[in-house]
């Protein structure tokens, strides 16, 4: 195993090479020549400063592991509205540590590429882990992941389902000095303005979704429609309908209305029949979770779908899509478009393998939040093993720019800058024809990375992201 | 005047849903004396009413898909279809209706199930006692409701001849272009004629006499030797009923999930507050005129005037008739 930065046992060493290099030279004073002079000078020197040295590169970084184990923090909705996709990550997870530690198939370490883990843990320690719930509550989020650190010695925060939650939960990690690997959370603002150097996104986001979701909205609908959105009213609902606005303009779509729902309204009827006489020919639903389900459900009974309006069948567009979800909404989900991360049918080796894994162990097959949280658990655990050590300034440096493949989105990168993967995104529709009860998402078109991808500093998007010594 | 119309009808719809769920609310406190806050948690158990009877209904012959070899993956097929074809495919179709019949007599057995095994021990008590201990078991039953069914909302369609839209704007005379939902119209109707029905019950009925007669002074029909207690337990009964009706109705609606019990208490509680507590017919008018304010707040030209107004258009009137009327628009001093 190689050496912690600025464990005790390395200023130890450092402290006998200073030491004999010392005496050396004070053995050789009496015949003290020039040059002998110089070295015990800058010997002295270093001597003298030496404990400021330590001091400044030698900070115990917050739940530096001393046993046999080391403790993730798995800060997952375990009560609430999504705590059917918070189990689902939580699964994920747990799996995650089992193919860590050696156990079961081994899933995604067979694809990943490159890859330092060995399955037998992570820098020669067994992950072990702890639970928190986020109840997909911003303060109650930062409680348990505040709890994890302080009382259970979590090394690593991640997860979660609300782009709300993982902004919380970023900005305590970062003033703890702990890495947050972030779960399901699809907001701009994570990687954007409220990037944080301890925090990691592998989820793609609403400006991703609306690059790729744009070419096939013109091909699908044209390029002569007026856009009425209803936003779910908080952070991942104003990115998202900023960045559908966005490209759906440069199509030269117009936007008519754009009208903000309280988060979880149960009954949208009153958002949904201004939307009949509005002149609008597509309903953009920038919803989540039972949001979604509960206003397409309902705008669907309103006829919308059955409606013609200027000269065209009407549309609903869900940006972002989840196959959990979209079971709530039953029929109603067939034939509309949107986008996701990950869909369990993928056909490359890493989304088989991990497909196979999940499907062995659970019998059913995993959510794209599954898919997210697992790749975060294995990608952090790497970039430790890669590292050689836990101290998140190394971690981070592990993390920032890398490189792998083989874990189910084709090549991806961590871009440095913002600490956003950039990959394909899958633009997908409601299947029609289901061949059973998980084939609910047609997947019509892999965006590659490259149409996705925009600048960092890209208006409205940048932000600092601090250093790596906020602790 | 399309707009206006819609935003009535929703508010409407809305309300039928609040006053049902009142009503029961203020009829266990006008009687019991207890603050029901597992009422909300019986609304939630009328719509799993639903969705067992819709789980039965389509209990399916399961052909698996061979492509899938990592999991279990099944193309399913409901027996009924398979043994009476395009009958039972209606049937299955008619699930929301048919647990109507089956909502009542298990709604009924869960209400006194309750009030016999539970919250008759907490007659005497204080009332923050009562409060806990219904708001616990509100919480026991969501979390029993949660483990056997998911967190997700099941999708739990109307009948398909009901699916769509009527249009309203025809028979009205205001263009073909303004519609509103069948199955809404139908859940209007259905809320007028329970709560009806409940008034029918208490105003023209001996047990129902003898329970307002109870409302009024308990003590004194319990002189005349008449069990007010026994009346009161079915009381509660019917009180679970008209919430779990309340529930099974609105599945189309809104697909059920664990949780909806709870979002829709807190409404039910300012209704009845608005209403008066242990007012019947404030409970119901409160509930409407709730609705009605609610759909109408959430008007973009309100909303642009007043932005956010439709998310606290209901709590600012029960400010407003606290402050001016504390006994609630109908409630007695």
């Amino acid at each position: 195993m190689a050496p912690e930065t600025g464990f005790p046992c390395e200023q130890f060493y450092y402290h006998e090479e200073v030491d004999k290099v010392m005496s050396d030279d004070i053995k050789n004073f009496s015949t003290l020549s020039r040059r002998g002079f110089l070295k015990t000078s800058v010997a002295g020197a270093m001597a003298a400063s030496a404990p400021a040295f330590f001091v400044n590169n030698a900070y115990a970084y917050t739940n530096a592991p001393k046993g046999s184990t080391v403790t993730f923090g798995f800060n997952v909705p375990q009560t609430g509205a999504y705590a059917d996709e918070g189990a689902d990550e939580l699964r994920a997870y747990r799996l995650a540590v089992k193919h860590i530690n050696g156990e079961g198939d081994g899933g995604m370490l067979n694809t990943m590429r490159p890859a330092a883990l060995k399955g037998d843990g992570v820098n020669g320690k067994k992950v072990d882990f702890v639970t928190g719930d986020t109840q997909t509550k911003s303060d109650a989020a930062r409680a348990s992941a505040k709890r994890m650190i302080e009382k259970d010695g979590a090394i690593m925060i991640t997860g979660g389902s609300s782009s709300g939650v993982a902004i919380a939960v970023q900005s305590l990690c970062h003033e703890q000095g702990i890495i947050f690997m972030a779960g399901l959370t699809h907001s701009n603002d994570t990687t954007g303005k409220d990037r944080r150097k301890y925090g990691f996104r592998h989820f793609f986001n609403t400006e991703m979704s609306g690059a790729a979701l744009a070419p096939i909205l013109e091909k699908e609908f044209g390029n002569d429609r007026v856009a009425y959105h209803l936003t779910a009213d908080y952070t991942w609902g104003w990115s998202q309908e900023g960045s559908i606005k966005k490209y759906t303009e440069a199509l030269g779509w117009k936007t008519g209305d754009a009208v903000r729902t309280p988060l979880g309204a149960g009954d949208f009827s009153q958002y949904i029949t201004p939307v009949l006489n509005s002149g609008a020919d597509v309903l953009v639903l920038n919803h989540y979770g039972k949001d979604m389900v509960n206003s397409l459900t309902q705008s669907v009974q309103f006829g919308l779908r059955d409606k013609q309006v200027n000269g065209q069948d009407f549309q609903i567009v869900v940006p972002l899509f989840s196959r959990l979800m979209a079971q709530g909404a039953g029929d109603n989900i067939k034939g509309i478009y949107g986008s996701t991360n990950w869909n369990w049918s993928l056909q490359d080796e890493g989304s088989k393998a991990f497909v196979k894994s999940f499907g062995a162990e659970y019998g059913f097959p995993p959510s794209q939040a599954a898919h997210t949280c697992y790749v975060q658990a294995l990608l952090y655990a790497d970039a430790c093993q890669r590292a050689g050590t836990f101290d998140p300034c190394g971690v981070i440096e592990a993390l920032e720019g890398h490189k792998f493949d083989g874990m189910g989105n084709g090549p991806v990168e961590y871009r440095q800058e913002d600490h956003q993967c950039f990959k394909d995104v899958l633009v997908v529709r409601g299947n029609e024809q289901p061949a059973s009860q998980f084939d609910l998402l047609k997947v019509v078109e892999v965006t590659p990375r490259s149409k996705v991808e925009y600048s960092p500093t890209m208006d409205g998007y940048s932000g600092n992201l601090g250093s790596c010594q906020a602790a | 005047m399309d707009a206006i119309l819609i935003q009535i009808l929703n508010g409407l719809d809305k309300g039928g849903a609040y006053a049902l769920i009142a009503l029961g609310l203020t009829l266990v406190f006008g009687t019991l004396g207890v603050v029901n806050f597992a009422h909300g948690a019986l609304f939630m158990l009328g719509a799993f009413v639903s969705v067992t009877v819709q789980n039965i209904l389509t209990i399916s012959r399961k052909v698996k898909d061979e492509s899938i070899t990592f999991f279990d993956a099944y193309k399913e097929t409901p027996y009924l279809e398979i043994w009476w074809g395009d009958t039972g495919a209606m049937i299955i179709d008619y699930a929301v209706p048919i647990s109507i019949f089956v909502a009542i007599p298990v709604m009924l057995l869960i209400g006194l199930a309750m009030e016999r095994g539970l919250i008759r021990f907490f007659y005497k008590r204080e009332d923050a006692d009562q409060i806990l201990v219904t708001f616990g078991l509100a919480i026991v039953i969501q979390e029993i409701v949660k483990a056997n069914y998911g967190a997700n909302p099941i999708p739990t369609p109307a009948p398909e001849v009901v699916a769509g839209s009527a249009p309203v704007g025809s028979w009205v005379g205001l263009g073909a272009d303004l519609v509103y939902p069948w199955w809404r119209m139908i859940y209007l109707s259905f809320a007028l004629t329970v709560i009806g029905a409940v008034f029918a019950f208490l105003h023209y009925t001996t047990f129902g006499m003898v329970v307002r007669a109870g409302m009024h002074d308990r003590e004194t029909v319990g002189l005349l030797g008449i069990n007010i207690e026994r009346r009161f337990t079915i009381v509660f009964g019917l009180a679970a009923v008209v919430a779990g009706l309340a529930g099974t109705m609105y599945t189309p609606i809104l697909p059920p999930d664990y949780h909806m019990g709870m979002d829709f208490l807190v409404l039910s509680f300012v209704v009845v507050v608005v209403g008066g507590m242990g007012s019947l017919a404030g409970a119901v008018a409160a509930g409407f005129l709730l609705g009605i304010l609610q759909s109408f707040a959430s008007m973009n030209e309100v909303k642009s005037i007043f932005p956010g107004i439709d998310q606290i258009i209901i709590y600012l009137v029960a400010v407003v008739v606290l402050l001016v009327r504390p006994r609630g628009l109908m409630g007695k001093d």
